[in-house]
């Protein structure tokens, strides 16, 4: 599926112009090295850490787009290391729970 | 007398600061700016302090051979140790809780252990800069078996501190404070609040100092100096 999609279906705002990449999976967590262990590639992360710490893990993971969950604001170094990792970067006023579940059902997770 | 401290400097073991980050480097640049209390915090690891204390010594600065260790929570805390010695026995037992994620020199940097003539021993294959599996008290509690001082770093950064993490200061047996952000002013009144320069490069060694005043320059008299504050 394409991060277009993903922006459409969960109402996302796209913070900068991003490229439309593919993606297969989503994980969720606010701990960043959490994430840099657990996160699958190709993936979206939900998190609320809008700072470029983020993003240098995002690259490690091979994650293709961020979410920032509850209208967390991104910092704008974050945004500048984003558009130089080819990392989207979106947002929404809605929590992890919420991004989560709907993700899920565009997944079809059982 | 009041001696001039800087307590947070990396070197080249850590992955976010780069080969010209020796104890060589660290330690002249740190004489030449009149430090005589200087700390050597790499993340998660001590393997640098042994080179690092016998040059400071060389130089006349107290050295203080030390571990930034990222806690579970992803909190970041400097502990200091009498020598090396400790400093080594602390920081194996901090190696073995991170993660075995393989060093890509690429996306993560180089870590390299160097002696006193800055020639490369080894490098750390693993990365270093990640949390360990300890929480804040376990960190607390081996840095304190070892005899060392417990000081969570930059308690007033909105990233990988006690307020961004927990946004509360946990019931522990802290030995001072480093802030970074904050006016020269803050005073707890029962903590004693230190500064260091976090220095990744040599030009950033000395950007944050604070006096310390001891009766002659001495581990013990520093430990004396923390034990005279009444704790939270």
């Amino acid at each position: 599926m394409k991060l277009s999609q993903l922006e459409k279906e969960l109402e996302l705002r796209p913070l900068q112009v991003y490229k439309d990449e593919e993606w297969e999976s989503a994980y969720t967590s606010d701990l960043l090295s959490d994430v840099m262990g657990n996160a699958p590639g190709d993936s979206v992360l939900v998190t609320i850490q809008g700072h470029k710490n983020t993003v240098a893990v995002a690259t490690l993971a091979g994650i293709k787009a961020i979410v920032l969950a509850n209208g967390a604001p991104a910092t704008a170094d974050m945004l500048q290391a984003a558009a130089l990792e080819n990392i989207a970067i979106f947002s929404s006023p809605k929590d992890q729970f919420h991004l989560s579940c709907k993700i899920g059902k565009i997944l079809n997770l059982p | 007398m009041n001696y001039k401290a800087d307590f947070h400097n990396h070197s080249c073991l850590s992955p976010c600061a780069g080969i010209e980050m020796g104890p060589i480097t660290l330690v002249n640049r740190a004489k030449s700016l009149g430090i005589k209390i200087l700390g050597l915090t790499d993340h998660n690891s001590a393997r640098n302090t042994p080179a690092f204390e016998y040059l400071a010594k060389e130089s006349g600065i107290l050295p203080l051979c030390g571990v930034e260790v990222t806690t579970s929570e992803e909190i970041h805390v400097l502990c200091f140790f009498p020598t090396s010695g400790e400093a080594l026995d602390f920081g194996n037992l901090i190696e073995k809780a991170l993660p075995r994620i393989p060093l890509n020199h690429e996306k993560m940097g180089e870590q390299w252990v160097v002696n006193k003539d800055e020639e490369i021993l080894e490098e750390v294959d693993f990365y270093l800069g990640t949390a360990t599996s300890y929480g804040i008290d376990q960190v607390e509690k081996l840095c304190h078996d070892l005899g060392g001082l417990f000081i969570p770093a930059h308690i007033d950064r909105p990233t990988s501190s006690l307020k961004s993490q927990l946004g509360y200061i946990p019931q522990l047996n802290y030995d001072g404070f480093e802030i970074q952000l904050s006016p020269e002013g803050l005073n707890t009144g029962i903590t004693p609040l230190v500064k260091g320069s976090d220095a990744h490069h040599p030009d950033m060694v000395g950007q944050r100092t604070c006096e310390i005043d001891l009766p002659q320059l001495s581990w013990e008299a520093l430990v004396a100096y923390f034990q005279s504050f009444s704790r939270v």
